[in-house]
């Protein structure tokens, strides 16, 4: 649903006030009724999937962990620990070291939730940043990396596939679409680092290419992702 | 930002830097706010590619280890946060609003508005996320001690202008909450407000809010309050 407020869009009257008349101690009429808009049929559906629970929520149980609330901790790993868990695996490609690296992450929470602000971005980005940066200092710290047991080739296919539900799809459709604009190895490198957790030297390893070729590839990459994100949103 | 601070930012967030170059660009983000910066654009740029990851239940050991490796709890735990721990009870009893300021009112849009099942004893979180984003502010009321908690989050007061809270009683005309910026507050619910059907409402006013002492401005975000 979309709620065009204000200045938005140009052609919605802009939302006022208005007192309908000066019986009855004053009848005021109030734009984007909350509880109206939220209790349309399909908004229940959303809720279920973890990628569609509501930043808010987050943001709260968030800050009742820096508050040293145990229960919201609690609640905060039910919603959030199988996706972070989805993720350590994929980039460490082994069970126990993704265990093992999931407590950690939740420990970093449980101690740095208090360095959370709402303001710098979305709840669950920064927490699959703490499982993202555990993961890549635990593979960068063991060398080599175990070999990849799965294909990165065409999982990004599925960046905006609606069976992941159907939030921040512009963002997702974007990305997937600049991503289809990269030459293949160039998407492949940057693939392989996001999911599998390679380094340069991986990457060079697999494609046969001096270590400075791949770092200008991905700063190429990089590069034209950015203008294409930018163009694109 | 220049382009090689952006560059080691997409590299932090792709995971391409040497185990040396993330400490030392870890350093960078601790000292230059526009390196934290691209960092954080970096994350939601490259984001939905977790989204085809799905999700794992892990083994159950894992919650248990991870409580017996916190800290024993303690009882002092100082005035602040007990008052957010008091809080938090307290939405049980009470209501929950969410609402969403425009940032920078330009093009204000509201995306989505969720209602969760929060508490088995059936209390409501709402939520309005502007394009996906957090919330600019919540409000949360409680109606055991009649204290409305304002919590900014995100809110970004138009420039020259200020942003006031209204509450607006079933049938009553609009009465002024304050004037919402950066910080947190407390209010009392007006006395013997009826809270069914109860509004809140945010406007946008003159510096220092309306000076007729009803709201004068456009209504950027307006809710109503959820009954238990």
């Amino acid at each position: 649903m979309r709620v065009t407020g204000m200045y938005g869009g140009g052609s919605k009257p802009v939302s006022r006030f208005k007192k309908d008349s000066r019986a009855a101690a004053g009848n005021w009429t109030l734009s984007a009724q909350l509880p109206k808009e939220a209790k349309k049929p399909g908004c229940e559906d959303r809720v279920a999937t973890l990628t569609q629970t509501d930043n808010g929520e987050l943001v709260l149980l968030i800050d009742a962990v820096a508050a040293g609330d145990r229960d919201a901790f609690g609640k905060l790993y039910q919603r959030t620990a199988p996706k972070l868990f989805a993720i350590l695996l994929r980039i460490l490609r082994n069970r126990g070291t993704a265990e093992d690296a999931l407590q950690d992450v939740f420990l970093k929470i449980w101690q740095n939730a208090g360095s959370f602000s709402a303001e710098a971005g979305p709840p669950m980005g920064w927490l699959i940043s703490v499982a993202r940066n555990r993961a890549i200092d635990i593979l960068r710290r063991k060398n080599p990396a175990e070999p990849a047991a799965t294909e990165t080739a065409d999982i990004f296919a599925n960046i905006a596939d609606t069976a992941s539900g159907e939030e921040q799809m512009t963002e997702r459709a974007a990305l997937q679409h600049c991503l289809e604009t990269l030459e293949e190895q160039a998407r492949a490198c940057i693939l392989l680092a996001y999911y599998e957790g390679y380094s340069r030297e991986e990457l060079a390893n697999r494609f046969g290419r001096p270590v400075g070729t791949i770092k200008t590839w991905l700063h190429r990459s990089l590069a034209l992702l950015k203008s294409c994100l930018e163009a694109t949103t | 930002m220049t382009g090689e601070i952006d560059m080691q930012a997409a590299e932090y967030i792709l995971g391409t830097l040497s185990a040396e170059e993330r400490s030392a660009f870890e350093a960078l983000m601790k000292s230059d706010a526009s390196a934290q910066r691209a960092v954080e654009i970096w994350q939601r740029r490259l984001a939905p590619l977790n989204v085809p990851l799905g999700e794992v239940a892990p083994p159950a050991h894992i919650w248990q280890a991870i409580t017996q490796a916190l800290p024993a709890p303690s009882d002092n735990t100082g005035p602040a946060l007990l008052l957010l721990r008091r809080s938090r009870n307290r939405w049980r009893l009470g209501a929950l609003l969410a609402g969403a300021i425009a940032a920078g009112l330009a093009a204000f849009s509201i995306d989505r508005a969720l209602i969760v099942p929060n508490e088995p004893q059936g209390s409501y979180l709402a939520v309005v996320n502007r394009s996906g984003d957090q919330p600019a502010l919540i409000i949360r009321v409680d109606l055991a001690t009649r204290t409305v908690f304002v919590r900014p989050v995100a809110t970004n007061v138009p420039q020259g202008r200020s942003l006031e809270l209204w509450y607006i009683g079933s049938g009553l005309s609009p009465k002024s909450m304050g004037l919402i910026d950066k910080t947190e507050r407390n209010i009392p619910l007006p006395e013997s407000a009826p809270i069914e059907k109860a509004n809140f409402a945010v406007s946008v006013e003159p510096p220092g809010g309306s000076p007729s002492g009803a709201p004068t401005g456009p209504i950027v975000y307006s809710g109503q309050l959820f009954k238990e």
